[in-house]
């Protein structure tokens, strides 16, 4: 029986089921989570099977699938989280979509979806959530394109620095109700949703060229992080957007 | 009592005017999605979610896709990707969901 960690016995993630969300549930599972509530937006096999490995790790697990970028669907996210998890200790937002332009091509409502499931789901998720929680931690996935200019992240940048603002926002607003409120900001990760990239290949060796650790991230690099952030290690770490990036944006 | 098709053609219309930014009387049956009315492949999802908000039902990935044709892939089907096949698969999922199937 893994070691049971008492700020991570019930735990929501948005994006759980796929790449980095999949690699923190497997990760809180290991840790001995009493249950998780999995958000996914589509592909029901990649979701079943990370459920199943939930389960094997000895955890409940709950999938919800839906697109956080509708507030109904947030409401019935956490509808669920009511019913089946009670409270909640940690809440991961890891869901984002990305339309891979430039931004001067962005239309209207690629930018809505974008920015919607990226900054304004974690801003209701949060506001769903904390209710739920006695105390506890939230965490936001946010990337290196918040805070640099990266090809084709036309609208998913912006997204990512208004959701690194919401982080702080909410951590002044949380911190006295024992709600700790912070981010991690990725670098370029080996996840499926990286093969998305126009010329994804040539990308992935730039960055490893640039980088100073010599690779890229993996999930596994991003859960250890919401792992630390989430536990009382981190406790007096609040309102902040960690870069776990190995280096890449030091030159 | 099963919503009539014009009434799909019309909220279809809805939503393409309001995800692609074009006038709802372009948005005819033989209108394909793609070469005819711009859509670019984040505007197919955007689309289905708001099918769904407006029908009520999940699609599947690909599942519009594969009731025209289940065995042939994206690119053979694109041309075929129309507003006509688009009602006719929500029209599908209604009568599904009124026989308790969906």
């Amino acid at each position: 029986m893994p070691e049971r960690h008492p700020w991570l016995r019930h735990v929501v993630i948005t994006g759980g089921t796929r790449g980095i969300g999949r690699s923190i549930a497997l990760s809180v599972c290991s840790s001995g989570a009493h249950s998780v509530l999995l958000n996914y937006l589509q592909n029901d096999e990649a979701a079943q099977e990370t459920k199943a490995r939930c389960e094997e790790l000895g955890a409940q697990c709950v999938l919800h699938r839906g697109n956080v970028g509708s507030p109904d669907e947030i409401d019935r996210l956490f509808d669920v989280a009511t019913e089946q998890l009670g409270s909640i200790d940690l809440l991961v937002h890891c869901a984002a979509l990305n339309s891979f332009k430039p931004i001067t091509a962005i239309k209207p409502n690629q930018w809505d979806l974008t920015v919607n499931i990226a900054a304004r789901a974690f801003l209701l998720c949060a506001q769903r959530c904390a209710p739920l929680m006695e105390r506890g931690s939230i965490i936001a996935v946010s990337s290196l394109g918040a805070r640099r200019v990266l090809e084709n992240y036309g609208a998913m940048g912006p997204a990512k620095a208004a959701l690194e603002s919401i982080v702080q926002y909410l951590a002044v607003e949380m911190a006295p109700r024992g709600i700790r409120v912070n981010g991690i900001t990725a670098g370029l990760v080996e996840t499926e949703s990286l093969s998305k990239f126009p010329a994804a290949e040539q990308m992935i060796e730039a960055a490893k060229h640039h980088t100073p650790a010599g690779r890229i991230g993996t999930p596994g690099d991003i859960a250890r992080v919401v792992h630390f952030l989430a536990g009382p290690d981190a406790a007096w770490i609040v309102g902040q957007t960690l870069v776990a990036d190995g280096g890449f944006s030091l030159r | 009592m099963p919503i009539p098709d014009v009434e799909i053609l019309n909220k279809l219309g809805a939503i393409m005017h309001v995800a692609l930014r074009i006038p709802e009387a372009e948005v005819i049956p033989d209108a394909r999605i793609f070469d005819d009315l711009g859509a670019e492949s984040i505007d197919i999802l955007d689309i289905r979610f708001r099918i769904e908000e407006a029908f009520g039902f999940k699609i599947d990935e690909g599942e519009i896709m594969r009731s025209i044709d289940p065995d042939k892939g994206f690119e053979e089907l694109k041309d075929q990707f129309t507003i006509g096949a688009t009602a006719a698969f929500i029209r599908q999922k209604l009568d599904q969901l009124e026989q308790g199937h969906a």
